[in-house]
Order: C-alpha cells, then sequence, then structure tokens
C-alpha cells in the first residue's frame, strides 16, 4: 500500500507505535503495517470477532430449534441465519485465523524476516473488514440476506433480493484476500528459508501451509467463477443454470463443489498442521513418521480435488459417476488415517503432559477422527441417499470443523500465546475452557447424528414431535458451548495484559521449532540475520 | 529448488525470485478462473 | 422455560426403555430403520456394516490412545521413548485399511447398481415440486392432484401461532392428500420441479433423489407386499422459505384397494374440466377464501397484511387488487418479473384462479366488485 518502509525509524527507540504514542499514530501502524506479526494479528483477532457473530446467529438458529413450533422468527430469517452461519465461520473466522497462524509462524519457524509480499500482505487482510461489512450489511436490505444456504444453488439463490450482488461481490473480495494471501505463503516458503533448512526439515506447520496455499490458488478463482456466472444470469440474461436457456442448475453444483471440497481441506490441514506441532512438543518425543505426515498431506490434496460429487450424490449421476466419487473419496480415508496413526505413534512411550493446547490437541485426534467415521459411512452412496440434506451431515461436518479446526485453533492459541505476547495464559482458567467447551460441544452435535439418522432434514426451522428430544439437548449443548467461548475472551485478554508471569522464550519444555529461540514475545523484526539450521 | 537460500543470494535476487513465484501462482489462479467457464464448452 | 427444562430432564431419564422400543418413530431415536422395501433394507445393511468397521477402528485407536494417555507421561516419571519411524508399520497402516475399503466398495457398488436399475416398472407417476408443495400426475390414468401440508398443521405452524404442535402426532408430516400406491409392485417417479431445487424422500422407501427445473430424473421404489401402510417423508433440498412445510405421505395399499381408489378418484379430476361455469359472487369468495387460505397466505398473510419478514406488500389495499384485472391476472397466472419470489400460478384451474383473484379484489376492504369467471381465466391464458 503506502511505502512506510522506514517510518519506525524515526520513532523513539520503543518500537512500533502503541496508543501511549497516541491515536492517530496507534491507528496508523495498525492500518499500514507491512509486518507479519502485526498482520498475524490483525488476522486472530479479526476472525475472533467473526466466530462471535458467526456463533450469534447459530444462536439464534439453535433458540428456534429448542422446542417444536415456531417461536422466535420468521422461516425465511431462519434461513438467512443458516446461510449467513456458515459464511461468516467458513470465510470469516476459520479461514483468516488459519491465515493469521500463517503469518506469526512461517516467517519465525523458517528463519525468515517476514513474509516474501509484505505490502500484498497488508491488502490481504484489509479486504476483509470491508467484505464483512458488505455481508452483513445484507441482513439489513430489502428482502434480507442471502437465505439460499451458503451452498447458493440456483435457481433458488436467483430469489435473493437487493442483497444478491452485495453478497457475490463481497465473496470476490474474500476470495481476493485468500488467493493473494496464499500467493503470499508459497513465496516465503519456497524463496526465503534459512540455509540448512530443506523442505523436509520444515515444520510439518509450514509443509501444511504450503499445500494449503497451492489449494487455494487453485480452487479460489472457481468459486469467484461460478458465483459470476450467477450474477450474469440474475441481471444479464445468461442462462448458465436455467434449463429454458440451454444451461443446467446442476453445473453450479460442480463448479462450486470443485471448489467446495478442497475448501474444506483448506480449513483441515492447518490444523493437521498444528496439531502435529503440538503432540511432539508435549509428548517430548519427535513427531513420528515426519516424511509419511508430509505425503499423507500431499495425497489428501491431490485426491480432494477428484471428489466433489460426493456431495451431490441425490443429483441424478450416471451410475459411472456415482461409483468413481463414492471410490475416491472412501481412499481418502487411507492417508487420513495415516496421519491419525502417526499422531497415536508419536504419544506412544512419549513422556505426556497435559497442559491446555495439548488437551485440545488430543480432544482434536479423539473428536475429528470420529467426524471421520461418519465421513466414511456418508462416502458410501448408497447409503447417502438416507443421510443427504439431514442432521447426520451436519454432524459429520461440525465434528471435522468444530472439535477438528476450531479445537486445532484454540489448540494453537494457547500453545503460541506464550510467544506471541512474552506472558502465560492462565492455566487453570485454560483447562475449565477446554472441559466445558469439550462437553458442551459433544452435546451439541452428537444427538444430531441421532436427528438425521431418524429422518431430521437440514435447514428447517421446524420440526416433528418425534425429533423434539434430541433437538432440546442439541440447543442446551449449544447454549454451553457459546457461553463457554466468553471464557477464552477472558484469558486472551487477561494473558494479553500480563497474564500469570513472564513466558520465557521457551515455555514448552519439549519445543523444537525455531520460534522458540527467539525471545518471547519476538522482536518486531525478527531473523534480520538468517539462523543456520543443521 | 535451491534449498538453502537467504545468505547465498543477494537480496534483491531473493526479492525477484520471490516475485516470480508469485506471477506463477497467480497465473494458476487466472487459469482456474477460466478454467470454471470453459466447463460450458461441449 | 425451567419447566420446560425439567421436563427435558425428565425426558432424558426415559432414554433407556424408549431405547429398548425402537420403534421407527420414537422419541430418543438412535438409528435408521430397515424400512418396507428391499432397497431399504439392503441399504440399512450397508448402513450397520460401515458403522461396525468404524466402530472396530475406534476401539483400536482410542483404545491405544487411552491407554498412551493413562501410561505415558511424565507424572509417572517415564522417560519418553526416541522412535520416530518405522517403514513397516507405515506400510502396515496404509494397505490393511485399504482392504477393508475395498472389502466395504464391493457390497455398496451392488446395492447402488440394484437402485440404477430402473427397468420394468408397474406404474409411473410423475413428481413436480412446487414452492411449496408437490404434484402427483398420475401418468396415463388421468388422475392428478396437489399435496400440501394439512391446513391444522400450517397454521399451527405460524409465528406465535399460540397452538400446541405437540397435540399432533403426524405435526408437519400430514398432507391434504397423499400419494397412494399399490404394494408389491415397483413404482417409478418421474421427478422433475417447476421452480428452483427439490427433493424427494420418504425414508422408509429407502431412496432420496433431487427434483430439478427443467430436467426430468427417475427413481423407483416397490413396497414389500406385506407392508402396506401410511410412510411420511419430507423435502430434502432447500427450496425457500417454507421447505420444512412440503411434507410427502405415500399410502401403500393392497392392490384391490389400490385399484378402488383410483377408479374413485378419476372422475373428480374429469368432473370440473367439462363442463364451462358461471359461479355466483359466494360461491367465488367462500371458494376463494379456501384456495388463498392454501395457496397465497403463506407469504400474503392471512388477512392480505403481507409479510415485512420476507419483504411482501399487503394486498389489502394495494394497486395490483384494486387496480386494472387483467395486470392482476398477469400477475398471478405467470409470476412477477420484478420480484421473483412470485412465481407462476397457472397450474391451477380456471376455476381456481377465478376464485382467488375474485376473493382478493373483493376481501379486506378492497371491494372492487369485480366477479373474475373461469372464463377471464382462459383467456387470460392465451396473452
Amino acid at each position: 500500500m503506502s511505502t512506510h518502509a522506514a517510518t519506525h525509524d524515526h520513532h523513539d527507540h520503543h518500537g512500533p507505535a502503541t496508543l501511549a504514542d497516541g491515536f492517530g499514530p496507534w491507528a496508523m501502524r495498525w492500518l499500514t503495517t507491512t509486518n507479519h506479526k502485526d498482520i498475524g494479528t490483525l488476522y486472530l483477532v479479526f476472525s475472533l470477532i467473526m466466530f462471535f457473530i458467526g456463533g450469534s446467529f447459530a444462536m439464534v438458529i439453535r433458540a428456534e430449534l429448542f422446542q417444536p413450533g415456531l417461536q422466535f422468527v420468521d422461516p425465511m430469517f431462519f434461513n438467512s441465519m443458516t446461510t449467513m452461519h456458515a459464511l461468516v465461520m467458513v470465510f470469516g473466522a476459520v479461514m483468516p485465523a488459519f491465515v493469521g497462524l500463517a503469518n506469526w509462524m512461517i516467517p519465525m519457524q523458517v528463519g525468515a524476516p517476514d513474509m516474501a509480499l509484505p505490502r500484498m500482505n497488508n491488502w490481504s487482510f484489509w479486504i476483509l473488514p470491508f467484505a464483512f461489512t458488505l455481508l452483513l450489511s445484507t441482513l439489513f436490505m430489502d428482502g434480507g440476506a442471502p437465505a439460499g444456504g451458503w451452498t447458493l444453488y440456483p435457481p433458488l439463490v436467483l430469489q435473493t433480493g437487493a442483497a444478491f450482488p452485495f453478497a457475490v461481490f463481497a465473496i470476490h473480495l474474500m476470495g481476493l484476500s485468500s488467493i493473494m494471501g496464499a500467493i503470499n505463503v508459497i513465496a516465503t516458503i519456497l524463496n526465503m528459508r534459512a540455509p540448512g533448512m530443506t523442505l523436509l526439515k520444515m515444520p510439518l506447520f509450514v509443509w501444511t501451509w504450503l499445500i494449503t496455499a497451492y489449494l487455494l490458488i487453485a480452487v479460489m478463482p472457481v468459486l469467484a467463477g461460478a458465483v459470476t456466472m450467477l450474477l450474469t444470469d440474475k441481471y444479464f440474461h445468461t442462462t448458465f443454470f436455467t434449463a429454458a436457456g440451454g444451461g443446467d442448475p446442476v453445473l453450479f453444483q460442480h463448479i462450486f463443489w470443485f471448489f467446495g471440497h478442497p475448501e474444506v481441506y483448506i480449513m483441515i490441514l492447518p490444523a493437521f498442521g498444528v496439531v502435529s506441532e503440538i503432540i511432539p512438543t508435549f509428548a517430548r518425543k519427535p513427531l513420528f513418521g515426519y516424511d509419511s505426515m508430509v505425503y499423507a498431506v500431499a495425497s489428501i490434496a491431490f485426491l480432494s480435488f477428484i471428489v466433489w460429487a460426493h456431495h451431490m450424490f441425490t443429483v441424478g449421476m450416471p451410475f459411472a459417476g456415482e461409483v468413481f466419487f463414492m471410490f475416491a473419496t472412501m481412499l481418502i480415508a487411507v492417508p487420513t488415517g495415516v496421519k491419525v496413526f502417526n499422531w497415536v505413534a508419536t504419544m506412544w512411550r512419549g513422556a505426556m503432559t497435559f497442559e491446555t493446547p495439548m488437551l485440545f490437541a488430543l480432544a482434536f485426534v479423539f473428536l475429528f477422527t470420529i467426524g471421520g467415521f461418519s465421513g466414511l459411512m456418508l462416502a458410501i452412496a448408497p447409503a447417502d441417499f438416507q443421510y443427504h440434506d439431514t442432521y447426520f451431515v451436519v454432524a459429520h461436518f461440525h465434528y471435522v470443523l468444530v472439535t477438528g479446526s476450531i479445537f486445532a485453533l484454540m489448540a494453537a492459541a494457547y500453545y503460541w500465546l506464550p510467544k506471541w505476547t512474552g506472558n502465560m495464559y492462565h492455566e487453570t482458567l485454560g483447562q475449565w475452557h477446554f472441559w466445558l467447551s469439550t462437553i458442551f460441544v459433544n452435546l451439541l452435535f452428537f444427538p444430531q447424528h441421532f436427528l438425521g439418522l431418524a429422518g431430521m432434514p437440514r435447514r428447517i426451522p421446524d420440526y416433528n414431535v418425534q425429533f423434539a428430544d434430541w433437538n432440546m439437548v442439541s440447543s442446551l449443548g449449544g447454549f454451553g458451548f457459546g457461553l463457554s467461548q466468553l471464557l477464552f475472551v477472558y484469558i486472551l485478554v487477561h494473558t494479553v495484559r500480563g497474564g500469570t508471569g513472564k513466558a520465557g522464550p521457551k515455555p514448552w519444555e519439549g519445543g523444537t521449532a525455531l520460534e522458540w529461540e527467539l525471545p518471547s514475545p519476538p522482536p518486531y523484526h525478527s531473523w534480520t540475520e538468517p539462523p543456520h539450521v543443521k | 529448488m535451491n534449498p538453502s537460500n537467504a545468505s547465498h543470494r543477494p537480496a534483491d535476487q531473493q526479492r525477484r525470485d520471490a516475485r516470480h513465484t508469485a506471477l506463477l501462482c497467480g497465473a494458476i489462479a487466472l487459469a482456474f478462473f477460466a478454467g470454471s467457464f470453459v466447463f460450458l464448452v461441449r | 422455560m425451567s419447566t420446560v427444562i425439567l421436563k427435558g430432564i425428565a425426558r432424558i431419564a426415559i432414554v433407556f426403555a424408549a431405547l429398548a422400543a425402537g420403534a421407527a418413530r420414537a422419541d430418543w431415536a438412535l438409528n435408521m430403520t430397515e424400512g418396507v422395501t428391499e432397497v431399504s433394507a439392503s441399504v440399512y445393511k450397508l448402513h450397520m456394516q460401515i458403522f461396525i468397521v468404524c466402530c472396530v477402528i475406534a476401539l483400536v485407536v482410542f483404545g491405544a490412545m487411552i491407554w498412551s494417555i493413562v501410561r505415558h507421561r511424565k507424572s509417572l516419571g517415564v522417560k519418553p521413548a526416541t522412535f520416530h519411524d518405522s517403514l513397516e508399520v507405515e506400510i502396515a497402516w496404509t494397505v490393511i485399511p485399504f482392504l477393508i475399503l475395498v472389502a466395504m466398495a464391493i457390497p455398496s457398488a451392488q446395492v447402488l447398481i440394484g437402485m440404477e436399475d430402473f427397468r420394468n416398472s408397474q406404474l409411473s407417476i410423475k413428481v413436480t415440486g412446487y414452492q411449496w408443495k408437490w404434484h402427483y400426475d398420475y401418468l396415463d390414468e388421468g388422475v392428478a392432484f396437489f399435496s400440501t401440508l394439512d391446513r391444522e398443521h400450517n397454521a399451527a405452524r405460524r409465528l406465535g401461532s399460540g397452538v400446541d404442535v405437540t397435540q399432533f402426532p403426524d405435526y408437519l408430516l400430514e398432507v391434504d392428500e397423499p400419494l397412494v400406491v399399490p404394494v408389491g409392485k415397483k413404482i417409478r417417479l418421474l421427478l422433475t420441479a417447476q421452480d428452483v431445487l427439490h427433493a424427494w424422500w420418504v425414508p422408509a422407501l429407502g431412496g432420496k433423489k433431487d427434483a430439478i427445473p427443467g430436467y426430468v430424473q427417475e427413481m423407483w421404489f416397490k413396497v414389500d407386499a406385506d407392508k402396506a401402510g401410511v410412510y411420511r417423508g419430507q423435502c430434502a433440498e432447500l427450496c425457500g422459505r417454507d421447505h420444512g412445510f412440503m411434507p410427502i405421505v405415500v399410502r401403500a395399499l393392497p392392490q384391490d384397494e389400490y385399484d378402488a381408489w383410483l377408479a374413485a378418484r378419476k372422475p373428480a379430476v374429469v368432473a370440473v374440466s367439462s363442463e364451462p361455469q358461471l359461479f355466483s359472487k359466494d360461491e367465488l369468495l367462500a371458494a376463494g377464501e379456501k384456495h388463498y387460505g392454501a395457496f397465497c397466505s403463506a407469504c400474503h398473510g392471512g388477512s392480505g397484511e403481507g409479510s415485512a419478514a420476507m419483504s411482501v406488500k399487503p394486498l389489502k389495499g394495494s394497486a395490483i387488487a384494486k387496480g386494472p384485472l387483467a395486470a392482476h391476472l398477469d400477475v398471478v397466472l405467470n409470476g412477477s418479473k420484478a420480484n421473483p419470489m412470485m412465481t407462476a400460478w397457472k397450474q391451477l384451474s380456471d376455476a381456481e384462479l377465478a376464485a382467488i383473484v375474485t376473493y382478493e379484489r373483493n376481501a379486506w376492504g378492497n371491494a372492487t366488485g369485480d366477479l373474475v369467471q373461469p372464463a377471464d381465466v382462459a383467456a387470460a391464458r392465451g396473452k
């Protein structure tokens, strides 16, 4: 953006501007920073805010589903809530949070002074608040926010009112942000590793982000293409998705899910990376099967491109298509299983301690695996005819995304907070946060497997009384889980303000990656001289 | 890809290499964008 | 709220008794059921097989994890081992899961082949999804009708209706006219949609297919000969505001009862379309109120007041309902170009549309005095 490269040299000798320097300098610092640590912080704070906004939409959903009958919201608004909950969580919470981790950690872990393209990095972030203001403002527009599901299937989505072009534009902006961020990650990892850090010596977190970045540059543009076609269908008389004009609504589904399936791996691979950092540290034992872990992530990423139609088994594909996608989807279980086994082998005969990061990491392995099992069941196409568009699918993806991605993000936060802030978080409060979250999240999502199997469809605001009992349990779990996250915010703020004391460079005795050689907090510019890696 | 980087390449060479990587990635992104429309050519 | 929670806790205490019952639609249901067709039974079997495989793997993996968490702790004074790879082990836990998957893939493909075999069906019914109801057309029989959510349920489900919905055992799963089929016969459904994507799903029958506007696709089911009964399902693809309120009810009858039903059903359709009709004002308004309630009130409000949540302006006092008849008929027949959410209603009969439009033009104080006859609607269709 602006060429403020030399600004900090004109400062006093206390580094980047704080509030003590006045609001103006502080605001300019955060607006124009090209520093990977600052930008990482911006992404993380933004994603936390979005997590609560998306979470509040979920609370509306669970409040309405608490009992049969319609108590609180119009069905149209309910559909907007389900749509916006997903869009905000996927594009506003999970993805930016992982980009925040990438920004903070990749340069430090590869021994680089910053990301390869620091000015583009600034723009990648600042697009996001603008994009989400656009998206969230649709809640107040004529006709309401988009209500056709985050999957935006036509023809239904073309019935969206004034919100439609704003939602499309917001998605384009989010895509641009992700693509630029991914380009930065690739350019940094491929060009700026310290001497001696060959690719197969990089921390696994860096590997998972390298592969995730390739997925991003391949599929975010496809989403952009898909929503552009929606836009032209609605306003410029194209008929990509209208049979009357020679098009096909199912074509959208193919294009969308070509993006959508790699997208879910984009949301989980960095989580695999985080867990692969944490478990060895707290087991005081090297990661088991490092090379296999790298190949497994690469295989998962490759396979993720050829399984998309498992989201569309009921669409009426020819038999050969159904069977191909069924087999390819089942195949992904193999490298994923390899990763789970390797994590357990890392734990095996280690000397474990169970601080909060390790608790979240272990819960991740346990509960993500449960999500993986329901995924394997969903891969069986004829069985999927009974599961598709029911709460069984909702249970599956919330296990992999909440007890998977979100738990990994929380694990990462506890793991690296001492490094980022220089202060230790309050361990007992962290454990409270962990146990409350884990108990409530299972009350929230496990019963949804039962609801789906019993026949409850997705995306309905009201239901037959046979579904009432598990819905009540699920809603109670939801309220509890949501409230428990307030404790997380408290812990974060408390740590930033001093926590329970200084952390030192290596608060976790088992930490082996390069970040633990830097002070806590690390200097504004670290690794200005590259370290030598053996 | 040269596995040992920073100190063995001058800074402007490293910057140039990073820019080339970025441009290549951008080209890949554009190719996928265009490709999503090409689906239509039956 | 607290009595509700106490009731909830009391229900939780009854879980285990209900588990033993295992009835298809019991509270606290845990699993899908075998259904009433051979296909649904094979699907159930596949489901249980893959579930057991997952349980066994879970036991092994979680067992190892729990053992490790208990025994391999620093607090027990354990010294950490240093091993960190093993090619043999990696190969083993790649190949063995792969073989398990192959074992699962074979029966899965076989069941799929069976489900994709559409030959030799004995009855074809065209199913069309609408926002928000189903239309069934018994091809070659001349029987066709809409199937909408039961009126009492439709009233009860409204926001703030004050009705206790738990009094209806089949709440939101009852329709005014179900799909009637014979048992023991292969029924082929030709699925399509009028407006947006829908999906037809009755869990007990064991299949689900999307209904796609502009395309027709096939699905089949054959209810076991000894399983006559009523089976309920719902639309399974988000289709707008009332996606949750367009259920499916299938009544499977022994062959002779089905034949009797079909014979009795036919004349009703023929009678309506034969004579040109002239209705009195009272007849039009009475029928109009009924049809308006069934088809229009979901969006336009029970008293023409519109819906703020959906940005639907009131019909009461509206320029369209009180203005030129031709424009009013055009919007109702062909939908609104300005607002795509107002879809075309030309699939309703001339008599139904005449009654509805008359009602809209005279109710709630609109009082235009206009009477619209079926012939007027028929004439407007041409334009």
